[in-house]
């Protein structure tokens, strides 16, 4: 097998220098594809995660009686109640006790001059219900309905949450939609590059077979340079893609915007990885796809 | 069908001797009501039946159209007869199954009037592939080659790529490449076609000379002044149909 392989690869890497011109369209078009790609892939994944970001941060009040929203103020017993109530659901993932005086400490941070001038407290305790998943908050709240006893309201900015989700869907499809189109627009560019440089070499491969040649000792060299394309293609547009990203986006983009830590794209290396792999298997395919209707002699 | 020995030769090898153009009496090529109709009706053979003997140098005539070409290919097993027997070296071309065919163009070397040549390579890598496609060494195939290229007179011009070389030189690549796995059987489609006369003279010698190693040779021609003067076996097609068979014949009869 060892020197069937290195025959191959000879044959592949003579075939590559003596049809260089089309060798060099073909490496272009990959680069193209799979760069666009990349990019396409990474800002995707970043607007997903930033979607991600933003319904993480829906959440559920249950904001409590006092003695002046309702007739009786809150008891200890009905806190403990809601409680274990909202832990037994399975969409929630947190609940965080926020006592009125916590409440009035976060006021003070936003309105320091509204606050100030209060003569008491007005502001109810309650709890901040975190759901698994952003699309929850309106399940969690229906949950507490009606109200149960020592609870003034339930507050799970309906508007801002619905708006919210549905922009995140909207990008969502937004995004699988726009990459599954770039993946089959670079598959059919690359693999229709191949397919015109193995045309215009059509006639090599008959004579190959009248010499004797089997159809895989036809086929190998042939896969093996779009394989050769597509890995030199696909590393070029990586290296695009990290002056892209190292020398563009940190001057176009101000940084403390990009530096939410919650905020990331699908990892560099892990973008790299699928545009290499693709194009390998596109090349690899292209060829071996096309050449079968050439090998029927 | 329980044939293992893949590596078998499908046809077995020339008996070197002085056999030559009489033929030896055992068939090398049978055609057994052999018709081949293209689609939708057009018939380019049409009931042939023949026998070339093992060493036999046999001219395949006739006008364009008339068959000539549709037979090298079906000898080739580029296409299926559409019905009928072809027999070659006793195996039965018809049961031969689609991954053996390889087998069989390895033992049968083909000349074509376009020559055929793989044009980004040298002449040397042109002889060098049809070693390659059946594994050779990489020593057999640098004793092999110029040995063959040296016997068709072009021992100086091996590095030479196809488009360098004349057209009777491109023939002469062809051969090598055709011969330099001495296979038993030679099929030539209109060699000399693109030739000029002079140059055509070398080739056939270069054929003859092949032919007297013990391999048969089976050529198709429009050349009737080459045909009158080797009087040899010739095969006149008409239409489809072998309408003159002779042992020492001319063009027309």
């Amino acid at each position: 097998m060892w020197p069937r392989a290195r025959l191959f690869l000879q044959e592949a890497l003579s075939s590559v220098s003596s049809n260089l011109s089309t060798t060099i369209a073909a490496t272009m078009t990959v680069l193209i594809g799979m760069f666009l790609l990349g990019l396409f892939i990474a800002l995707g994944t970043w607007v997903l995660s930033w979607t991600n970001d933003v319904k993480r941060q829906l959440v559920v009040n249950v904001y409590f009686c006092t003695d002046v929203t309702c007739e009786n103020e809150v008891s200890r017993g009905q806190i403990e109640d809601i409680r274990s109530k909202l832990v037994s659901l399975p969409q929630v993932k947190d609940v965080q006790f926020i006592s009125s005086e916590e409440a009035l400490e976060i006021q003070r941070k936003r309105t320091p001059a509204l606050v100030d001038n209060l003569a008491s407290n007005p502001l109810p305790a309650s709890y901040k219900v975190t759901p698994h998943k952003g699309e929850d908050v309106s399940k969690i709240a229906a949950q507490l309905e009606p109200v149960p006893p020592g609870v003034e309201k339930v507050n799970y900015g309906k508007k801002e949450a619905d708006r919210v989700l549905q922009v995140a869907k909207i990008i969502g499809g937004i995004v699988l939609t726009g990459s599954l189109l770039l993946i089959a627009a670079s598959i059919l560019l690359i693999s229709n590059t191949i397919r015109l440089s193995i045309f215009a070499r059509r006639r090599e491969v008959e004579v190959m077979k009248l010499v004797g040649a089997t159809n895989w000792f036809v086929r190998g060299p042939f896969m093996l340079e779009g394989i050769i394309t597509g890995l030199i293609g696909s590393i070029l547009a990586v290296i695009l893609l990290i002056v892209a990203k190292e020398v563009a986006l940190s001057k176009i983009v101000e940084r403390d915007w990009l530096s939410n830590d919650d905020v990331s794209a699908l990892s560099f290396p892990l973008i790299a990885l699928t545009l290499v792999l693709t194009s390998l298997l596109v090349g690899a395919a292209g060829s071996g796809i096309t050449l079968r209707r050439f090998l029927r002699i | 069908m329980t044939d293992t020995s893949v590596e078998t030769p499908v046809l077995t090898a020339p008996e070197h001797g002085e056999n030559g153009a009489r033929g030896t009496g055992t068939p090398m090529i049978v055609f057994e009501a052999v018709t081949k109709i293209y689609d939708p009706n057009i018939v380019a053979l049409r009931d042939v039946s023949l026998t070339i003997d093992k060493g036999e140098f046999v001219f395949l005539v006739g006008p364009s159209g008339s068959g000539k070409s549709t037979m090298m290919r079906l000898l080739l097993k580029e296409l299926e007869p559409t019905s009928g027997r072809i027999i070659i070296g006793g195996r039965e071309l018809n049961r031969l199954k689609r991954s053996k065919v390889p087998m069989l163009r390895r033992n049968m070397g083909c000349v074509f009037q376009d020559f055929k040549l793989l044009s980004n390579r040298t002449a040397f890598e042109n002889v060098a592939y049809a070693l390659k496609v059946q594994g050779d060494s990489r020593s057999a195939i640098r004793t092999k080659v110029p040995e063959v290229l040296g016997l068709v007179g072009l021992g100086s011009k091996m590095s030479q790529m196809p488009d360098e070389l004349s057209g009777g030189e491109q023939q002469r690549v062809s051969i090598a490449r055709a011969f330099v796995n001495h296979p038993p059987l030679l099929i030539c489609d209109e060699p000399t076609g693109n030739l000029d006369p002079d140059t055509s003279v070398g080739i056939m010698q270069l054929l003859y000379r092949i032919n007297r190693t013990g391999t048969t040779v089976v050529m198709a021609t429009h050349d009737r002044e080459m045909v009158d003067k080797m009087r040899r076996r010739v095969i006149a097609l008409d239409d489809g149909v072998v309408m003159r068979d002779e042992r020492r014949g001319s063009y027309v009869a």
